[in-house]
């Protein structure tokens, strides 16, 4: 990843942009870190957060005017938070650190007149950059000249603050001591004056050409400010008095990079949606008692973004933000030697652009992710575990077992040709069926079957190579049909074939049914569903209708989920999240369906899949038209990975046989095999993926080569390397000629004198 | 590890079934994205047919492949 793509992403994420209270302070004092310290009760860490921005603590955490109040979001529902009083709270809670200056003195020398806040600042300031400053006013005369500010100020908070500044190198000389600046700046390098003090206001040379960004002055090496009625400008006039000092000093320009110096306005976005309003705890003459500081500070709404982070278990999973993924993302890239600690989180994103579409700026994972994996396949420094099982899985799909391409029986031509999808094929082979004899009944022209995978999994995977290869073969044997209209059951498969395949025409099969005819026999749901959308389904708003549409006329009243249509959650399995990532796509697939306890109607095969596996009610659309007869769908569990794969090699060869006549291939040997398998190995086979069709191949394997290792109770253990992992099988032999398995594992690592791998 | 390893003791129970002796238990050299390692794993003496046991594939195993994919 370029630097340059790093900047631009991270410049869309405002999760890290000041809250407002902070960006409006002329001081940027952290309001929305002091209300939180406050309101858990950390009066120590509040005190930090103060003493780390505020100049003179104790005397301007009590003054302070809080100019921030007018920027508080808190305004709108009841009031702005009053950090003023917050901060008067702090200050009177315990002692300041009072950190010794560990800054060598560099030789450098300013003058600064006069004893008002800009003054003590700017000297404050000055010895905290290695400066000899040399204040032209007494202690008295500061005393004095403070106590006047606000009766808030006694003698001991102020000699607290200049014991400190003196005992840190400031030297205080009385005000007669010193000179006209014009002067002084031949006497010193650099000259501030402090204008809230009308003696060292009044000279002359002071208000002309009086630049309000450097402060700087007509005369040369004097820097003058702090006449305003805010102590808190006042105090920040002092600070910016002494950068201008410092960049004078060092000869680089007084005027770039100032702009967030002084308030600015902030980037953040805070979602006030919902926030109820809640008026100020009233500040009494004593100022706030530990309770009402407390109270108050809660009151806060500790402005934030995250609104893409509350919808997405993944971006809550990895305990961050998208600009912070983007930092991680980007030096994971980087990595030459050493351990790439993003892989996981690169390869858990479910794609489905959820992000982006909440973002007030666009920013999207998705966008992100996929760079992230396409660049890792660059590098070869993609794991190999991460997408495997459902890159072989669409190899399955589209070998000759698992696909298939007819138009209709006894037709030649072909207007249309029915699409449903490799996971569909997987998990309701009878509503296929069903579907197709329908779509049979009622269109013209001829209705053509394609049983085939779109290549979505390789273009997840960021599987360029794969999936162009898929796509160039989809496409020339759609060509060979006449180009007919496809009908695709699977929005998954609309959304590859209009962004990738354009020329190919493409109706979802709710269009089609919505338009067309209702099934008779359909389930009649009277009740209450809440509808899922897929996530492949959020750009085709034509699609969600007619699914809705379905749904209603089969009686169901469709609940909306908080977050519908365009911004519907994924339910884990986009983006091949589950394959890489099957703890986060289960907890990405729960979250979705704690959202409503209404039971969930769903209109993709993945989105059925995963909700059933967490114990959630749920039925599939086709399910409703074209039901199972004595079947509740909402009861049926979740189809496993090798019934899925079963089932769709079992549709080929029963619609062959039904429809087309023809014979199916001949069965591979293994196949014949019959295979008892107990509840808890079955659970065992499905969590680790290993496909029964994989047990049954090194059964075959071990009976046939003898390559069997006896366990003392008679059952056995034999292994099969299909391709890059080593499968393990634990059997016994039953009387009846079948296998019971009672076992099973895998692994990645090559290991001499295991099957297929010789010693 | 070690203890893992010297649970492996009672493979010596289990036999090959091709040659019908009892499995041994002898350093094996095992390899994944470049690197190698060597352990002791239950191995035929006769042929030479290794068996990697359960607890090692998912655990061990599992947890240093995963960090050999990340490298």
């Amino acid at each position: 990843m370029e630097k340059k793509t790093l900047l631009e992403f991270e410049k869309k994420c405002v999760q890290e942009e000041p809250p407002r209270c902070q960006a409006a302070c002329p001081l940027h004092l952290d309001g929305r870190g002091l209300c939180a310290a406050v309101g858990k009760g950390d009066l120590a860490e509040a005190r930090r957060l103060i003493e780390k921005t505020l100049p003179l603590p104790g005397i301007l955490a009590r003054i302070c005017d809080a100019p921030c109040r007018n920027s508080c979001l808190r305004m709108e529902a009841g009031g702005a938070i009053e950090l003023g009083a917050l901060e008067r709270f702090c200050a009177g809670s315990g002692p300041f650190r009072r950190l010794p200056l560990l800054v060598p003195r560099n030789g450098r020398t300013a003058a600064v007149l006069g004893g008002g806040i800009a003054s003590l600042t700017a000297a404050l300031d000055g010895i905290k950059k290695g400066y000899s400053i040399t204040l032209f006013r007494s202690r008295s005369e500061i005393r004095q000249f403070l106590l006047d500010l606000s009766p808030l100020l006694t003698n001991t908070i102020i000699d607290e603050e200049l014991d400190w500044l003196e005992k840190n190198g400031t030297v205080l000389r009385p005000f007669e001591d010193g000179a006209p600046p014009a002067e002084l700046s031949g006497m010193f390098h650099s000259v501030f004056v402090g204008m809230d003090d009308p003696a060292a206001g009044g000279y002359p040379g002071l208000q002309e050409r009086h630049d309000p960004i450097t402060l700087e002055t007509s005369l040369p090496g004097v820097f003058a400010g702090g006449d305003s009625g805010s102590f808190i400008e006042r105090a920040a006039a002092g600070r910016r008095g002494m950068k201008s000092i410092e960049r004078f000093l060092q000869g680089a320009s007084l005027t770039t990079s100032r702009e967030k110096e002084g308030p600015f306005h902030t980037r953040l976005f805070t979602n006030v949606e919902g926030v109820a309003p809640k008026p100020p705890v009233p500040v009494s003459t004593g100022g706030y008692s530990p309770e009402e500081a407390a109270a108050e500070a809660g009151r806060c709404l500790l402005c934030e973004c995250m609104e893409c982070v509350k919808h997405c278990e993944f971006l809550q999973h990895y305990k961050g933000y998208p600009k912070k993924y983007a930092r991680e993302i980007y030096n994971n890239l980087s990595i030459v030697q050493g351990t790439r600690l993003a892989n996981r989180m690169i390869n858990s994103c479910a794609l489905c652009g959820q992000c982006e579409r909440i973002c007030p700026n666009g920013f999207s994972m998705r966008d992100l992710c996929l760079g992230a994996r396409k660049e890792m396949l660059l590098q070869q420094k993609m794991p190999p575990s991460a997408h495997e099982f459902a890159l072989e899985d669409m190899v399955f799909s589209n070998s000759p077992s698992a696909s298939l391409l007819r138009p209709e029986p006894g037709r030649r031509e072909t207007a249309w040709l029915f699409y449903p999808g490799c996971r569909l094929s997987g998990t309701s082979p009878s509503q296929v069926r069903d579907a197709y004899g329908f779509l049979r009944n009622f269109l013209e022209g001829g209705v053509g079957l394609w049983l085939r995978c779109c290549g979505a999994p390789a273009r997840w995977a960021g599987r360029e190579d794969l999936f162009r290869k898929e796509a160039e073969e989809t496409l020339r044997i759609w060509k060979s049909m006449g180009s007919p209209v496809i009908i695709a059951a699977c929005t998954g498969c609309v959304d590859v074939f209009r962004r990738e395949l354009p020329e190919i025409r493409v109706v979802s099969l709710w269009e089609v049914l919505e338009k067309e005819a209702m099934p008779e026999e359909f389930l009649k749901m009277n009740g209450t569903l809440a509808v899922h959308d897929p996530c492949t389904a959020v750009d085709y708003p034509e699609i969600r209708r007619a699914a809705r549409s379905m749904a209603s006329r089969a009686g169901i009243d469709c609940e909306e989920l908080p977050m519908t249509a365009e911004l519907t959650s994924c339910c884990g399995y986009g983006g091949l999240q589950e394959c890489a990532n099957p703890e986060l796509g289960s907890a990405t697939a729960s979250s979705r369906c704690g959202e409503s306890s209404s039971d969930y109607l769903v209109y993709c095969a993945m989105c059925r899949t995963l909700f059933a596996r967490t114990g959630k009610r749920t039925v599939h659309l086709l399910e409703v038209l074209f039901p199972a007869p004595g079947k509740d769908p909402l009861s049926m569990p979740a189809v496993s990975w090798s019934d899925q794969r079963e089932n769709r090699a079992g549709l080929v060869r029963e619609l062959l046989g039904t429809l087309w006549k023809e014979e199916s291939p001949m069965p591979e040997e293994h196949e014949a095999i019959k295979l008892v398998l107990p509840e808890d190995a079955g659970k065992i086979l499905e969590t680790r993926r290993i496909l029964t069709d994989t047990v049954k191949r090194a059964i075959r394997n071990g009976e046939n080569s003898g390559r069997k290792i006896a366990r003392p109770d008679g059952a056995f253990a034999t292994c099969l390397k299909p391709a890059s992992v080593t499968y393990w099988i634990v059997y016994r032999p039953l009387e009846d000629g079948a296998f019971e398995v009672l076992n099973a594992w895998s692994h990645r690592m090559t290991v001499p004198g295991t099957e297929g791998s010789l010693p | 590890m070690k203890e893992l390893l010297r649970s492996f003791e009672k493979y010596r129970d289990w036999f090959c079934v091709s040659c019908g002796c009892p499995m041994d238990l002898k350093k094996t050299d095992i390899t994944y994205l470049g690197s190698q390692f060597s352990l002791e794993l239950p191995v035929c003496p006769e042929c030479g047919m290794v068996f990697v046991p359960e607890e090692l594939a998912t655990g061990k195993m599992l947890e240093v492949e995963k960090i050999l994919e990340d490298k």
